[in-house]
């Protein structure tokens, strides 16, 4: 539009030649000047955004098409995320779209890499609400409690929104400019001093296109690394097999389970899946008097040993020589029993044994290569290959020793070899190993680059960090724990606009800007090359899953000299100056990605109850040995490295070890990830913990002994959701955290096919209560007389209802196959729009997740058995809440719901103090 | 003041005239000068006080009552122990003003008007607490049954409810009664006042009286018939008041010894709180005369009976919970007294159990400092009776998961001190503004003792049989 | 169980913070200061399996209304449904002998109730571990 002829006005000139005019003369001359080409330069120039409908030529056609469509967009004023790109709704197709009409997609969330097929609901295009995905397997309609709040994460307020530059806001296109020049030097050494450093990837189409890049620069290097590696999982399957395999677990087969401090429940891309399977093994009903007999041996208190059958505290340092005796015990050829005196063993063994084909034992993903290379031939042997596991093809792009990948990426800095680093996704400088020094040495490569949610401690010192497309704004794809590929559809355009995914940022750095749809299905066209692609993908689409894509199970042979240099020396259990050290994800903000997402964050734990904070766990012997109890801030020390958090006791912890949960002491996570100051109603008391990864070495990514603790004075206040006072109430000896009370029912399988249900033997209970499940009497009661379990009429408004004519809605929750896992509560939160309030808050008692799970103890405090309850409201028919509310603002309803009626409540809060 | 004081049986002491009563009465209001330094003390404190309660309260109603360290379960803290204080000590007016007049107690005569003042003000303190402690309390007027479109009614089967009620009408018929009794004595301060603008004023509050024999007639009927209103108030007030927490359904609430106890304790704090006014009161006023130490000894038996009633409550609590076998009963009385809260309760058994044992001494009963420590004692162990019932049931009710700490912020604290203050800036504001003692009643009094307006000292004592009907109390004046 | 708003907690109308907000599902009312709040089934859930049941003609059917933590939970632990239908799954869980009331001696009479944990210890081991 420059147009050399015409000169350019200003202000100033328009002022000038209006100077000398006044009253109708400075109009009419500023009507004429309007009309001017260069009027509408000027206008242009000063006012961009209104350029294009100025020029623009409208015809009656064009015009009608506009209005019809602004029309039919204004019920969708909320819509300006809306995606461009053609999106297939799961069920309901989009010109089905009604405004106040929730709308379901298929997508997949990622999970250490790996995907879990979701459905995602979406409110006149704004998802807000994230399910299961029926179809994918790694889920089957369920969730975990991270899948859940993935949609907080979504509208993180906290997300990177612009480009930065060298520590300033800058564009996108100056980035590429400055890529490509960078890249472009490159090109000559074929790219040698090129580096990508991504998580784990198991999406087919970013793993095309990094090998299309690696294809342009053949001398560059792919780095994958994440903070919760699978790399000893690789190894053992490297030691027992002589190649890398991926193990797919079939509770629905295990009659008995081992698990060697497995967290298998929460910590594995496929546990939503397994927690399903183990779950059906589990319940027990009239018809099916049968249940799975779970044993877990474990360091730090887990879901698992919460389940548990039996368990068994031992130290993960431990852990290789307990694995050794089974081995030796079952009958693995090649191993020396160690010394191991465990009385367990045999009684554990011989059950296994009896179920042969039908056992499985489990090991966690952190523990050494031997012990898991054992676990292989153990299960070998136990006959469990092919009917309660079988291998397959690993499902990762690349599998590959991550941490030793990351070295040589260090030595390579260090070298002075690099000279580009794309960092997509990752956090290294706050996760990588300490010794690495990721970020001294990143800060020495010429041009870093990183793209990530967040302007995270990474971000913050690449020189170029771009905001990533969180996923349900980008497409992508991905494979599940047992390899099904499920498509990343996006619900929303993202809502920072310049936010890339991995797969754009890569098309655009290889000069083919593709958006991340057409890179995704033109993979897909391509690998399934099939006529009629467009009905295909869309089917796919629709239910989220490519079919087919699952791994086929393999065959593999145990090496028969694998024989791992097991260290069979007396495992020095009981010295309290060979106290371990243990690193473990958190339960509920993983490896630090979902610390600045707030209702993980004010999620218990779900052992400890912890909220907004990390802890040193310990247990209760270890914690008298060292003179701490909760809430002390202790040093701990590894090599020379230190870090301080409070102690906090874990009941049933191994003792002479400590647990580190890792994610805590974010620098630069955000608000949220920095204990939510600030942001939250009141704050009085730092949150959001301490950095475990300070202590975290290539040598000790996991475990490792020889760590010292020592007091370091003062207290931290710590946010847990449960009374923490048992210990002094139960004089340290055994507790039973009911106190008593019939709360938890329990019962085993031998007594319940006896005709015993858990009914208390003693203490409270309501007059005519009868024995097992016979006809009870009515206890006496002041209230109107209920018939099946209802007034049989009932009175509105002045009108008397038949209750019978109405549904009864009523939940069971059964107790045997709850796990703790805390994913309803997140549902709940998600759903209902529950507000978080902040640790100072929550150290009030004044969360407000509307389900908790309550925890209780029973037991002696080294090994107590975990039971969990979640309790929300029970929906009471005679609910004690009703009567003493003075304004009527808690009442039934036709369907017997106890209903609250905010805009009645005055807040008296009677009916809370009423609840019992 | 001299701690200890001859015990007398007169009611009067010394030797006094319907003038003498008249001017020493009067005297208080009209000579500016007789209040002193202890009077502005107490004035001012208790000024500041409010003023800082008024801050506290715009504070609360800016942030919520979120401010307070009400918490889940602990959903009542000091907001409902403070309002059950308050209105347990209101009750020892009515009781005195009422119940000992029907039953022709005449040494009532010379306490009444400030312990129904008392009252009146206690009520004032308490009747903030259920309208605060609301989450929404610009809607608290939905408790109320008013027409409206919505046909909503309250729901009269919550106590809460019943409170609304009960407190109102106390407040009314406190006040109303209050009033009545004041009339003869405005009209006395309008005769006697010199300035005319609170000539004028209490001129208007003494509506029209002038003595005659008709308005006698009205006024002793009119207030006989309030006195017969309020009696089943005493008892129906804190009667209603325990049943919020008699009604719900908490270990430690679910009980039926409530009521009764209830207003056993009521009256006991109520005793204290007025013997803690009157032994400073009437040194500094020189009203020994008329509030005698045989007064004092009265209303210290008062309290020790009453307070032997209470002890015995916390003696059945404790057997009841043990004799119930209930698992959730026994536990809570474990929690109460060795849980974390253990301190309040055996603080509350040394404050309202073993401390009031002292007043079976004589001697302490007419000590006038040992007396108005224990007055101390019993007021701090009925707040903290309270304290014990409310928190310590809410912290340790049935699901051990739920079990909670209840920690005050210093906005609890602002608003009970803040109650204390508004208390004590009225109580003493009504010491400088209206006769704290009954004027004609004492005139009438004194007729009854000698059958003459002269008094002198011991010719007769005020345990003879009341004399039957009344001669105007202030003949010489009209 | 029931929770109250103390404070707001609801109200992020501020920037940055405002963009939280979108994450809301606009068939949950919000709660302003000083409310109650508790579970509510899902009533949203409920009154929309209605509203689709009534247009239809016809009874809700058995497993149409899912509460959010019936369907995230992983172990399907939760069922929900209509005990009236004695057809319905809820129905026959609750026939289980293992149902059980949480505090049942208050007889309140919970529409929640529990199946009771079931444990599967090994004979050959002790009972402590």
């Amino acid at each position: 539009m420059e147009n050399p002829q015409k000169t350019k006005l200003n202000i100033e000139q328009i002022r000038e030649s209006l100077a000398d005019k006044k009253g109708q003369e400075m109009w009419r001359g500023l009507g004429e000047l309007a009309g001017t080409d260069e009027f509408q330069q000027f206008l242009n120039d000063e006012f961009p955004q209104i350029a294009r409908p100025l020029n623009m030529k409208m015809d009656r056609r064009q015009f009608m098409t506009l209005s019809g469509a602004s029309l039919a967009l204004a019920g969708l004023s909320g819509c300006r995320f809306l995606p461009q790109d053609r999106i297939v709704p799961y069920v309901k197709a989009p010109e089905n779209t009604v405004p106040g009409r929730a709308l379901y997609y298929a997508s997949t969330a990622l999970f250490q890499g790996y995907g879990r097929g979701i459905v995602v609901e979406s409110h006149e295009g704004r998802p807000t609400k994230i399910e299961g995905n029926p179809a994918h397997p790694a889920s089957l309609g369920s969730t975990d409690a991270f899948a859940q709040a993935e949609i907080l994460s979504l509208y993180d307020a906290d997300r990177s929104k612009t480009v930065f530059g060298k520590g300033q806001p800058n564009s996108y296109d100056a980035f590429l400019t400055a890529a490509r020049e960078s890249l472009l030097k490159q090109k000559d050494k074929q790219g040698s001093g090129i580096r990508i450093l991504t998580e784990t990837v198991t999406s087919p189409t970013l793993y095309a296109q990094i090998q299309a890049f690696l294809a342009l620069h053949p001398q560059a290097k792919w780095v994958q690394y994440d903070p919760i590696s699978q790399d000893n999982v690789r190894q053992a399957s490297q030691l027992a097999f002589g190649k890398v395999v991926n193990t797919v677990y079939q509770f629905d087969k295990a009659e008995r389970i081992l698990s060697i401090d497995s967290d298998f429940f929460a910590n594995h891309p496929g546990s939503v899946r397994f927690s399903r399977d183990f779950s059906d093994k589990r319940r027990v009903t009239e018809e099916r008097k049968e249940m799975n007999r779970l044993y877990a041996v474990e360091c730090t208190p887990k879901l698992t040993g919460g389940m548990a059958d039996h368990r068994f505290p031992a130290r993960v340092s431990d852990m290789e020589a307990i694995v050794a005796a089974i081995a030796a015990k079952v009958g693995v050829t090649g191993i020396t029993p160690p010394p191991v005196t465990a009385t367990w063993i045999d009684a554990v063994v011989e059950d296994l044994n009896e179920n042969r084909g039908r056992s499985l034992v489990i090991a966690g993903e952190h523990l050494s290569p031997a012990t898991q290379a054992l676990v292989h031939a153990i299960n070998a042997q136990l006959g469990a290959v092919g009917s309660t596991l079988v291998y397959t093809n690993p499902v990762e792009a690349l599998p590959s020793q991550q941490t030793e990948d990351m070295r040589s990426l260090i030595a390579d800095i260090q070298g002075q070899k690099v000279d580009v680093l794309l960092i997509l996704g990752a956090n290294p400088a706050y996760h990588a190993p300490v010794d690495l020094q990721f970020g001294a040495n990143l800060v020495t490569v010429p041009f870093t680059v990183h793209l990530g949610l967040h302007r995270d401690e990474t971000g913050f010192i690449a020189d170029w960090h771009i905001p990533e497309a969180h996923f349900l704004e980008a497409w992508g794809d991905a494979r599940a724990y047992d390899g099904t590929v499920s498509i990343v559809q996006p619900l929303i355009n993202p809502i920072y606009e310049v936010s890339k995914s991995a797969l754009e940022l890569l098309a655009a750095l290889q000069g083919k800007p593709a958006t991340s749809e057409e890179a995704v299905r033109g993979y897909w066209k391509a690998r399934l090359n099939i006529t009629n692609f467009d009905k295909a993908w869309r089917k796919i689409l629709n239910e989220g899953v490519v079919p087919a894509t699952a791994e086929a199970p393999i065959v593999v042979a145990l090496k028969p000299d694998f024989a791992p240099g097991i260290s069979l020396q007396a495992i020095p259990s009981g010295n309290p100056q060979n106290i371990e050290v243990v690193f473990a994800p958190d339960p509920t903000v993983w490896d630090g990605r979902y610390a600045n997402n707030g209702w993980l964050q004010e999620l218990p734990k779900p052992m400890t109850k912890l909220t907004w904070d990390n802890a040193v766990l310990m247990s209760v012997a270890t914690a008298k040995q060292l003179g701490v109890s909760n809430e002390d801030i202790v040093e701990v020390e590894l090599g020379n490295r230190k870090v301080k958090g409070p102690v906090w006791l874990a009941f049933g912890h191994a003792d002479n070890s400590i647990t580190l949960h890792l994610g805590y002491g974010r620098i630069k996570g955000g608000a949220i990830a920095a204990g939510g100051k600030g942001i939250m109603p009141v704050n009085g008391w730092d949150g959001a913990g301490f950095d475990a990864n300070q202590l975290r070495s290539t040598g000790a990514l996991w475990v490792s002994t020889g760590v010292s603790i020592k007091k370091a004075g003062g207290t931290w206040k710590i946010a847990t959701t449960e009374n923490h006072n048992i210990i002094e109430e139960t004089n340290g000896k055994d507790v039973d955290s009911t106190f008593k009370r019939d709360i938890i029912r329990l019962t085993t399988l031998e007594e319940y096919k006896q005709g015993k249900f858990g009914e208390p033997e003693e203490g409270p209970k309501p007059a005519g209560h009868g024995e097992g499940h016979h006809e009870k009497e009515e206890p006496v009661s002041m209230y109107p007389k209920v018939v099946g379990g209802r007034e049989e009429l009932g009175s509105i408004g002045g009108v008397d209802y038949d209750y019978k004519e109405y549904n009864a809605w009523a939940m069971s929750i059964d107790l045997n196959t709850c796990t703790g896992c805390n994913t309803c509560t997140i549902a709940c939160q998600a759903e209902n729009n529950i507000a978080i309030v902040g640790k100072d808050l929550v150290m009030r008692g004044r969360e407000m997740h509307w389900i908790r799970i309550d925890r209780y103890y029973k037991g002696s405090l080294s090994n107590p058995q975990t039971y969990f309850q979640p309790v929300g409201c029970q929906m009471c028919e005679l609910a004690p809440c009703e009567p003493v509310c003075p304004v009527a603002a808690t009442v039934h309803s036709h369907d017997g719901l106890n209903q609250m009626v905010y805009n009645r409540c005055i807040g008296t809060k009677y009916c809370s103090n009423n609840c019992p | 003041m001299s701690a200890r004081e001859k015990l007398n049986d007169d009611l009067i002491l010394g030797k006094h005239t319907f003038r003498t009563i008249n001017d020493k009465v009067n005297n208080v209001v009209l000579n500016q000068n007789s209040h002193t330094i202890p009077w502005a003390v107490c004035f001012m404190v208790g000024f500041m006080l409010l003023q800082l309660m008024g801050l506290v309260i715009l504070w609360l109603l800016y942030r919520g009552i979120g401010i307070w360290g009400v918490n889940n379960p602990s959903m009542w803290g000091w907001d409902i122990i403070n309002f059950v204080w308050w209105i347990g000590i209101g009750h020892a007016g009515t009781l005195i003003s009422a119940i000992l007049l029907l039953l022709k107690q005449s040494w009532r005569n010379s306490i009444n008007r400030f312990a129904e003042a008392m009252t009146l003000f206690a009520v004032a303190c308490a009747g903030l607490f259920p309208l605060l402690h609301t989450g929404r309390p610009y809607m608290a007027y939905w408790m109320f049954p008013y027409p409206n479109v919505l046909a909503m009614t309250p729901n009269f089967r919550s106590p809460l409810l019943w409170d609304v009620f009960a407190i109102s009408t106390y407040a009314t018929v406190s006040a109303v009664f209050w009033f009545l009794g004041l009339i003869p004595d405005l009209a006395s301060l309008r005769d006697k006042s010199k300035n005319p603008i609170f000539k004028g004023i209490f001129g208007a509050l003494a509506m029209g009286w002038r003595g005659a024999a008709s308005h006698w007639q009205r006024y002793e009927s009119a207030y006989i018939m309030l006195a017969g209103l309020s009696t089943p108030l005493v008892l129906s007030v804190h009667s209603i008041v325990s049943f919020d927490f008699a009604v719900a359904n908490l270990p430690g609430w679910h009980v039926t010894l409530f009521p009764p106890y209830f207003v056993a304790g009521a009256v006991y704090a109520g005793f204290a709180m007025v013997l803690t006014l009157a032994i400073p009161v009437r040194a500094w006023y020189n009203m020994k005369d008329f509030i005698t130490m045989r007064h004092i000894d009265w209303m210290a038996k008062v309290m020790l009976a009453t307070g032997l009633i209470v002890f015995y409550g916390y003696l059945c609590e404790g057997f009841f919970s043990w004799y119930s076998g209930n698992v959730f009963e026994i536990d809570m009385m474990r929690f109460r007294m060795f849980g974390p809260y253990g301190w309040a309760y055996w603080m509350l058994i040394l404050c309202n159990g073993i401390v009031p044992q002292f007043l079976w001494f004589p001697k302490i009963r007419t000590n006038l400092v040992a007396l108005f420590i224990i007055c101390q004692f019993v007021s701090l162990g009925m707040w903290l009776e309270r304290f014990v019932i409310i928190t310590v049931s809410l912290t340790r009710d049935f699901l051990p998961s739920s079990w909670g700490y209840f920690t005050p912020t210093i906005y609890d604290i602002g608003m009970f001190v803040g109650t204390v203050g508004q208390f004590t800036f009225l109580m003493f504001g009504f010491l400088r503004v209206l006769p704290m003692i009954n004027n004609f009643e004492m005139k009438e009094l004194l007729y009854r003792m000698t059958g003459r307006g002269h008094h002198h000292g011991h010719t007769a004592h005020a345990l003879e049989p009341d004399l039957a009907g009344h001669t105007a109390g202030d003949g010489e004046e009209h | 169980m029931r929770r109250f708003n103390f404070l707001n907690y609801t109200d992020h109308t501020e920037e940055p913070y405002a963009v939280t907000m979108l994450a809301r599902n606009p068939n949950v009312t919000m709660r302003a200061r000083g409310v109650m709040e508790k579970c509510t089934y899902c009533v949203q859930r409920i009154s929309a399996a209605r509203i689709e049941a009534k247009k239809e003609g016809r009874p809700i059917k058995d497993g149409e209304v899912v509460s959010a933590c019936q369907q995230a939970c992983p172990t399907k632990s939760i069922t929900f449904g209509d005990m009236n239908d004695p057809k319905s799954e809820i129905a026959k869980v609750k026939k289980q002998p293992q149902n059980y009331i949480l505090l049942e001696e208050l007889n309140t009479k919970p529409r929640t109730t529990y199946l009771t944990r079931l444990r599967n210890p090994n004979p050959k081991l002790g009972k402590e571990s």
